[in-house]
């Protein structure tokens, strides 16, 4: 009735259960089979499960390997099948690692480009399984609350190709400290090993299990640190001032933001925010504020709003950045105190000009209302 | 809650006690008569032999309460099925209160039923094929559900429209607004219409310009000016500010439009068997082309069918019509199965346009057995249920043999339904003699001894030992022990037949022993009482 192509029966294989006649004896006569059938039949699916990796899908036919994969689940063979599949899976993923050890002195952007190339085809590969144990994974990986399929990819991805003793892992830790590097030297990075460097986070990302923080974010945020911690007595050490000092390290957090979200993920951007308050502002809060000439009293007694704006921004993030300010305030309070004496419409217009100043700039700071009102009363 | 089957016209009989009672109760006020009967199942939508319902005593003798109570119960369903019986309320009841009652119950839409809930939130959520711009802005719906909802929507996708994705509706002869034709379409989908009452007045014209004719009376009959006085006057007082209705009848209803182009679907596939040279795209064997867009090849039948409803019934269908498409299928635009036979497919089918099944056919056994593996291998879940529904009726002890219900339990073990499970156990429990004797069930109850639960079904032994106790909830303690014993003696009958020289006394199963112990006691008197005669 229908034309058949020639090549259906040499590439599709049909489980030898046969089809359904009379539907009376059909269960009986699959749990007779047992042995035999379940073992037979897994092994028709592993063949195509390589198939598919290898690309040739067109070939197969999901209607008969779905049904392969329902009478194995319905004989309770759930168990076999779901051990073929990840043995499979496990195998396909070394293949394609030992494929990838001959790019290992290629260029950065060519070996990104073959892992992402066939990080593409695993997960490709994974979500079409996926679908052809369906049944599988609806009876059997739910009930007895087991993995399921895109896990398993999951991890013969992380087992197979980014083991921690292999060469890809320390690749792209190195290639992105590179681009990280030239980033920052200004160069410029171009556009495709942006993307791919971008790509590769994805992947790690995706595979989770704390690798992407343990390859990628970690020696980041390691040589962010460095670098801050290096620029912070450089710049302390030179005659700057507290202003500038914050502003440039507003400079650099913005800049590392901006760089994390072009290369990496981002829930690293809060982090690498904190790693350089944390090197240059949090070590040197008392010096900061107090510092001689620049520190927050003469930023108050010269109304310089925008740097004082700055100050309580950052120190604001930053661990005992607040009450250091606060003591710093109560102390310039208690000096104005002392020298107004007991001019009366002189305290109380200080007193009203730095209300307003601490609502304007601090935003209404409570413990500075407080300590105000106890210099002041 | 009470089956909404609308009215029953004629005599009703009324030398039933329930019934008489119901009458007698709404006229005397007895609310707690009222809740007794209705509690023990009394229809509220019954008329005795003078044509008059529960709720027209009630409103007559002016007991609120009692009408209130009847209410509640469902004899609201008077107000969608009849006027007339409506207007006999309005005008039997003796004051405002009891009137004002009424109209609260008659512009209170009655909740969907669950199974249209679930068709139309799958059909719903499957994506749209096709958008309609009125007043430049979009609807979005599906072809077969305008198809099958309106006539003149079939013939436009049939003819002008063909396989657009987008079309523009002017409203050169009739006014169409966005939100008229929003509520129609959502009407389509659900069964419920929620409009204000000003704008009823189009929506009737768009409802006749779209033939859609259930929609059309009821608007049609919200738009009349009611003849009773009565309402008359609360309608100048209280005018109804909005036009509420969820279709109840069977033939306003989606499912049963859905039937009806299965229907179609299925005629044409027919002609298609008959004719069995053609390709699929050009033969229309109905009158009507029912706009299926894929055929499924079971055996030697083909099934014309539509992607839409089968994706988003089953996941199955889904997976391999939308998400897979790169593998091979051997014939371009028809789906192959196998291992399924055509009149359970054709069952399915129903199943998944009307969400129901009518019967299990000739053989309800194997009919049911096959539904059930079809049903778990295209992962509709829902459809075991069904299916269990439909053949607990037919496991009766008188049809079939312990043998069979034995083979029921496992199946319903391996296709996973407790509740065949369940009404199998039950059945055993009650009838444990005839069971004991049958070799499928020591089989059974030996295999579940030896062998782990599968799949965590729970031991078969635990559940027979509380079913059993349960059907002898009073001498529990008796109970127990009785079952132990007789299992004892279940398993061991089958050792027994095994090695036959195990002769010892304790191993003879209870019946033969005493059958042994009589002949050996008829044995011992005959000797004696003969010794006796020959010594006497």
């Amino acid at each position: 009735m229908y034309p058949i192509p020639a090549d259906a029966s040499a590439t599709v294989q049909r489980p030898p259960a046969g089809r359904r006649t009379a539907p009376r004896i059909q269960p009986f006569k699959r749990v007779a089979d047992d042995p035999d059938f379940v073992l037979r039949t897994c092994l028709t699916l592993s063949s195509a499960f390589r198939q598919i990796y290898a690309g040739n899908a067109q070939y197969l036919n999901f209607e008969s390997l779905y049904r392969c994969t329902y009478n194995v689940c319905v004989v309770h063979g759930g168990e076999v099948l779901y051990t073929q599949v990840a043995t499979t899976m496990a195998a396909e993923v070394e293949k394609l690692a030992g494929s990838l050890e001959n790019t290992a002195s290629a260029p950065d952007d060519e070996f990104l480009r073959e892992l992402l190339g066939r990080w593409k085809k695993h997960s490709n590969a994974v979500t079409m399984i996926r679908d052809v144990v369906m049944y599988m994974e609806r009876s059997f990986v739910e009930f007895r609350h087991k993995a399921p399929v895109h896990e398993l990819g999951l991890r013969a991805w992380r087992d197979g190709m980014l083991r921690p003793d292999g060469e890809v892992r320390p690749r792209l830790r190195a290639t992105l400290l590179q681009i990280a590097g030239r980033d920052r030297a200004g160069e410029a990075v171009d556009a495709p090993l942006r993307y791919l460097m971008a790509g590769a986070t994805k992947m790690l990302v995706e595979v989770g299990d704390g690798l992407y923080e343990e390859v990628l974010e970690a020696p980041f945020l390691d040589e962010v640190r460095r670098l801050c911690a290096g620029e912070s007595v450089r710049l302390l050490a030179s005659p700057c001032g507290c202003g500038e000092y914050l502003r440039t390290v507003e400079s650099m957090m913005d800049a590392e933001k901006a760089r994390v979200s072009r290369f990496l993920d981002a829930q690293t951007e809060e982090k690498v925010a904190a790693v350089v308050l944390a090197e240059m502002v949090e070590k040197n809060v008392a010096r900061l504020v107090g510092m001689e000439g620049s520190g927050l009293a003469s930023m108050l007694i010269d109304g310089r709003y925008w740097d004082l704006t700055r100050m309580h921004r950052l120190l604001g993030r930053v661990q005992g950045g607040v009450p250091a300010m606060r003591d710093c305030m109560n102390a310039h309070f208690q000096e104005i105190r002392n020298t107004a004496g007991d001019d009366e419409r002189l305290l109380s217009r200080d007193k009203e000009r730095y209300r307003e100043m601490i609502n304007g700039v601090f935003r209404g700071e409570v413990s500075f209302h407080a300590a105000l009102d106890s210099c002041f009363t | 809650m009470q089956q909404f089957t609308g009215p029953r016209w004629g005599r009703s009989p009324a030398d039933d006690g329930t019934q008489l009672d119901i009458f007698q109760a709404a006229r005397a006020g007895d609310c707690a008569q009222l809740a007794r009967l209705l509690k023990g199942g009394a229809d509220v939508n019954t008329c005795d032999r003078w044509d008059s319902f529960p709720l027209y005593y009630a409103c007559l003798a002016g007991h609120d309460v009692a009408a209130r109570k009847l209410l509640e119960a469902g004899a609201g369903a008077i107000f969608a099925e009849s006027t007339f019986e409506a207007d006999r309320c309005y005008r039997a009841a003796p004051n405002l209160k009891i009137q004002k009652l009424l109209r609260e119950y008659e512009v209170r839409p009655l909740p969907p039923p669950p199974s249209l809930a679930r068709l139309s939130a799958a059909l719903r959520s499957a994506p749209p094929d096709i958008t309609l711009y009125v007043q430049g802005r979009p609807i979005e719906a599906h072809r077969v559900i305008l198809a099958a909802r309106s006539p003149y929507f079939r013939t436009k996708l049939a003819t002008e429209w063909g396989s657009r994705r987008e079309v523009r509706l002017s409203s050169s002869h009739i006014y169409v607004s966005f939100d008229l034709m929003r509520s129609l379409v959502d009407f389509f989908y659900s069964d419920r219409v929620d409009l204000p009452a000003d704008d009823v007045e189009a929506f009737a014209r768009i409802c006749r310009a779209c033939q859609c004719q259930g929609l059309l009376q009821r608007a049609n009959r919200f738009l009349a000016p009611r003849r009773c006085r009565e309402t008359q006057q609360l309608d100048r007082c209280h005018p109804p500010r909005r036009f509420v209705w969820q279709a109840r009848c069977a033939q306003d209803r989606l499912p049963s439009a859905l039937r009806r182009i299965l229907y179609d679907c299925l005629a044409n596939s027919r002609e298609e068997d008959l004719r069995n040279n053609e390709p699929v795209e050009t033969c229309a064997g109905s009158e009507y082309d029912d706009l299926a867009d894929t055929c499924v090849k079971v055996g030697e039948r083909v099934f014309r069918c539509h992607q839409l409803i089968l994706a988003s019934r089953s996941e199955y269908f889904k997976t391999r019509l939308f998400r897979r498409t790169e593998f091979l299928e051997r014939h371009h635009g028809v789906l192959e199965e196998h291992d399924v036979s055509a009149e359970a497919f054709e069952k399915m089918l129903v199943y998944i346009y009307t969400d129901e099944i009518e019967d299990l056919g000739d053989d309800p056994l194997a009919q049911a057995e096959e539904l059930l593996d079809v049903a778990s291998r295209y992962l509709m879940y829902r459809l075991k249920g069904v299916v269990a529904d439909l053949l607990i009726p037919h496991l009766d002890m008188d049809r079939i043999s312990p043998a069979q219900l034995c083979r029921w339990l496992t199946l319903s073990d391996m296709y996973d339904v407790a509740k065949i499970r369940e009404y199998c156990l039950h059945i055993i429990a009650c009838n444990f003699e005839a069971f004991a004797e049958a070799r499928e069930f020591q089989a059974l109850l030996l295999a579940s001894r030896t062998s782990a639960p599968a799949e965590g079904q729970g031991d078969l032994l635990n559940d027979l030992r509380q079913t059993w106790l349960a059907a002898r909830l009073d001498r529990r303690n008796e109970s127990a022990a009785l079952f132990e014993k007789r299992l004892e003696m279940v398993l061991l009958a089958p050792r027994q037949g095994v090695n036959g020289d195990q002769r010892g006394f304790s191993c003879v199963p209870g019946r033969s022993r005493t059958s042994m112990i009589r002949r050996i006691a008829s044995k011992l008197m005959r000797k004696i009482f003969c010794g006796i005669l020959l010594s006497e």
